[in-house]
Order: C-alpha cells, then structure tokens, then sequence
C-alpha cells in the first residue's frame, strides 16, 4: 500500500493540525517537540511533512503531498486548483482593512495606498469594490505601514484585534471570515479515494460537525 | 524538460519519440487521420469565441498590416475554425494530430505544451463516445493497468443550472466551488442565494455523487430536475456497459461533480490518471454546440494527451 503523505503548517496551525490527528488516532509518530521536519507512521501507512505555511498549497498541488492542512488566506493568496475538501473549524480569523484610528479617509477618487502581505486577496477585494488601488508588499510588521506614512490602510488577519490597537490603528471594514482546511491533490484523490474519505470522515466524526443541511 | 547533458537530453527525446509513435500507431489502427493545425489564430475572434481563457496567458504576435493574431492556445478551437465553415451534410471525420499549444506563463514566459490528441466529427453521438472513450482507456491502459479514468456528462450541471434563475457570474462561482469541491462554501452561498429546496439538495449532494456507476445511477437519479440531467446519466449509462465489457470497470469512475478547465463540453466528459503522475493525463469530451459557433452545429467529440507529462514519467522510469 502507498504511503498517504500530509503537509503541515509549521507554527500554531500545525499544533492544532496536530491535536486534530492525535484526537483521530492518526498522529502517534508525530513528536510535535522535536526539530524533524518528517515523520513516518508504518504500521498505518501515513507520513507527515512539516514545512512554511505558505508551502503546505504548493506541496499538494505538485503531489508530494497527497493532503494538506491550511489557512484558508493561504489558498486565496496562491493559484493552484487543489481541492477544499473539508472546513476544519480551526484557525479562524478574519481578513479586514485596518489604519490610523479616527482618519479613516478613504474615497474612491483617489488611489489609496495599501500595505498587506496578501497582495492576491487585496487586489480582488478593491477591484470588487471599484476602489483604485496601489499595492505595496510588505512581508512582517505591516501594521507599521500606516504609521510611517509608507499606505494609507493595511489588508490583514485580524485574530484579536490585539495588535492592531496596541498600535493605534483600527479596523475600518471587515472583509471575510477564513478558517483551516483539509485540501487535496486533485489525482490523490483519485487513486486514495477510499483511504482519503475515511479520514474525512473520522475527521467529521470526531469534530461532531454539523451543517446545517443535515 | 532542460538538461545539463546531451545524452540525457538524446534519451528524452528518444523516448519521447517512442511513445508518440506508439500512440500514433493507435491513432491509425483506428482510422484517424493525420491533420497539421495551423499555428495562428486571430485574436479577436478566439478570445469572442474562447471565454474562459485569460487574456494575458494569450500569445500574441502582430501582422504585417499591425492586426494582432496569437499563437494557437488550443487545438481544437483551431481544427474546428478550420473545418467547420467548409462542413457538407453527412461528413464524418476521424483525426488527429501531434502538435504544440502556447501558453503565457507569469505574463513574460512563453511554455510550450506538447499534446497529441484526436477530434472525431459528424459521427452520431454514442457511436462516437464508445469509440473515443474506448481508445483513451486503451492508451492508458497501455502505459500502466493501474490507471484511471474519471468521466462525467456536463449535462447534469449545466442542466441544474438551468433550474436557477440567478445571475451568469453567480452561475460562475457555483461551478467554481464544485470545481473545487467545496462543499461547506457551496452551502453557504446557496444560503445567500435563497436557493430553492429542490436545487440546494442537489447541489449539497452533488460532491457525494461519485463512485461505480451503479451507486452513483442510483444517487443521482434522487436528484435530478429535469430532462436535461436525466439524458446525462442515460448516456453515461450506455458507455459504462460497453466499459464493463470490455472489461475496464475497475479502472473507471464517475463523477457527477467533475467540472473542466475547458468550459466548451456539453455531453460526456472524462479525465485520465496514470499512478506516477499528478497531472491528468488525457482530457476530453463533447462539444457539439461549440461547433455552431463557427456556422454549423455538428456532432464532435475528442481528447488530447499531454505528451510532456507522458514523456517525463516513462523517461524517469527508464
């Protein structure tokens, strides 16, 4: 039998991931304090990669990994065609424009200037608007933006909130909600159907999750 | 592929030949005949004719008298421009051909995509599924038993879609989500929509709907709204008992939430997987109502190989 291979986000989503698999009796050869960076499971068939968060869409579009499991803003950042299998309820945050608390002073004459390190989603969401744009790419530290005078707002993950008032800036709309999925190669799925499915569904099972349709 | 050697580089395209004459000798045995593409399409009319094609991947190249023509991004556009404004009553055409496609890649390079492929034309519609599908399944077959073959009608979907009275770009991204299977985002939007009872069932089910035919004739049929949908699953139906008989059962699924990159199928549709390879290999389907674009509906189905990938794995493995 073929290995299953999963690619995990190293950092807080790969421990949750890692929660996830451990509740499913998937993540015994996981050591979550080591430094290794691959894990083998024999007895079930599984390996598993730890690699950046931004890599995990890239590994399972090329099919060195057969599953993934990412943020959501990861796969709107990115082209790839990799399948959304399942929403996983974790990780959940929300993408929102941000800037200086009280100079929310944006008009659709004039070209804003915006600061973000998801170029991809921020283009879209302003060209849906009708709202020109400038985009500077910034890869950390991009609440600082504003308040150097480098954008006029921010496009970013807001968890908290935390960060964003501990500089002075303020969330000026809402954009979407995201949380962690469960993506798949489009061939893996294929050729591991059976296998990929049970997983799903121990994934289901185990997070009780309910839709709303049944 | 590059390569740092020139005997490595010898031994791919050795290879390469190998394999394209082997399908070529196929291709023949059946009776398909070699067509030659013209490498040229006029813009304007290909990107009023090819939606689903950004326009940026498009290359472009400009006349002599500055009107700007591209090089051709797709083969079957090409034949059937060709072919079809010159069409007589009662033709049937099997061909094929061994060509290139142009693609722009991150706006500055320009790939080159190596597809062998065939169209077969004017010949009554299930006849002419049975055959081509059977040839894919041998060309797969050929290269590794293990294979699989992934087919669909584009009937049922189109066909749901019809039962909604929403707009195009909603339309859009419905087929978007199931492209990706994305069940809880297509639940979600559904609620937005207020989509009536009868479709969001479908719709909701849609990702479960595959799996042997048996199981899947018998899901689907629950589901579907109108004749339309009901003709998808008949005609997948005939060309599974021919599959059964030829004994490739095992190698086939259906999948009714299966959705191409081309957006020009409406009939059968199919996708074939080698296990070394993370690409579809071959990838095809109907296209009748794609040919009246050009002056004349006529009954036309076909597929392509992508010999670059075919090539790349048979050359790793020696």
């Amino acid at each position: 039998m073929d290995y299953i291979n999963i690619a995990l986000a190293k950092g807080r989503l790969g421990d949750e991931a890692y929660k996830l698999l451990k509740a499913i009796g998937l993540g015994e050869s996981i050591v979550p304090e080591s430094r290794k960076l691959i894990f083998k499971d024999e007895e079930r068939k599984i390996s598993f990669v730890y690699v950046k968060p931004s890599d995990v869409v890239t590994y399972v579009q090329n099919g060195v990994a057969d599953l993934g499991i990412v943020g959501k803003d990861v796969i709107l950042e990115s082209d790839n065609d990799v399948y959304e299998i399942l929403d996983l309820g974790f990780g959940k945050c929300k993408f929102a424009v941000a800037g200086i608390k009280g100079k929310k002073t944006y008009k659709k004459d004039e070209v804003l200037r915006v600061a973000t390190k998801y170029p991809t989603i921020a283009k879209k969401y302003f060209d849906e608007k009708g709202q020109k744009i400038k985009i500077i790419k910034l890869n950390g530290s991009v609440e600082l933006a504003p308040l150097v005078g480098l954008s006029d707002v921010i496009v970013d993950l807001v968890e908290t909130g935390n960060t964003l008032k501990a500089n002075g800036l303020e969330v000026f709309e809402d954009m979407f909600g995201i949380t962690a999925k469960l993506i798949c190669n489009r061939v893996s799925y294929r050729f591991k159907y059976d296998r990929i499915s049970k997983l799903i569904e121990s994934i289901k099972e185990w997070e009780g999750m309910y839709y709303e349709d049944n | 592929m590059q390569f740092l050697r020139i005997e490595d580089e010898i031994g791919y395209l050795k290879k390469r030949y190998e394999i394209k004459k082997k399908i070529e000798d196929m291709f023949l045995n059946e009776g398909y005949v070699q067509i030659e593409p013209s490498i040229f399409e006029d813009f304007d009319i290909f990107e009023h004719v090819n939606k689903w094609l950004k326009k940026e991947s498009m290359v472009k190249v400009i006349g002599g008298s500055s009107d700007v023509l591209i090089l051709r991004p797709d083969i079957t556009t090409n034949i059937i421009r060709n072919l079809i404004p010159r069409w007589q009553e009662g033709f049937k055409l099997k061909l094929f051909y061994n060509s290139s496609i142009y693609r722009n890649q991150e706006i500055v390079n320009i790939r080159e995509v190596r597809q062998m492929g065939i169209e077969y034309l004017g010949e009554d519609s299930l006849k002419a599924d049975k055959e081509v599908v059977l040839l894919a399944l041998k060309i797969l077959d050929s290269f590794d038993s293990r294979f699989i073959l992934e087919m669909s009608n584009s009937k049922y979907i189109n066909g749901l879609l019809k039962e909604m009275d929403i707009e195009e770009n909603h339309k859009r991204h419905i087929k978007d989500l199931i492209y990706r299977k994305n069940r809880q985002e297509l639940v979600s939007y559904m609620g937005i929509l207020n989509v009536p009872k009868s479709i969001y069932d479908t719709l909701a089910s849609i990702t479960d709907l595959q799996g042997k035919i048996e199981t899947v004739e018998v899901k689907a049929k629950l589901y579907y709204l109108n004749d339309e949908m009901m003709e998808a699953l008949d005609e997948i139906k005939a060309i599974s008992k021919l599959i059964e008989e030829k004994g490739y059962k095992s190698n086939v699924q259906v999948d009714m939430s299966l959705i191409t990159e081309l957006d020009y199928y409406d009939g059968l549709i199919f996708k074939g997987y080698l296990p070394q390879s993370y690409k579809s290999i071959i990838s095809g389907g109907r296209y009748d109502s794609f040919t009246g674009i050009f002056g004349k509906e006529v009954p036309a189905i076909g597929f392509s190989i992508d010999m670059d990938e075919l090539t790349e794995i048979n050359y790793e493995e020696g």
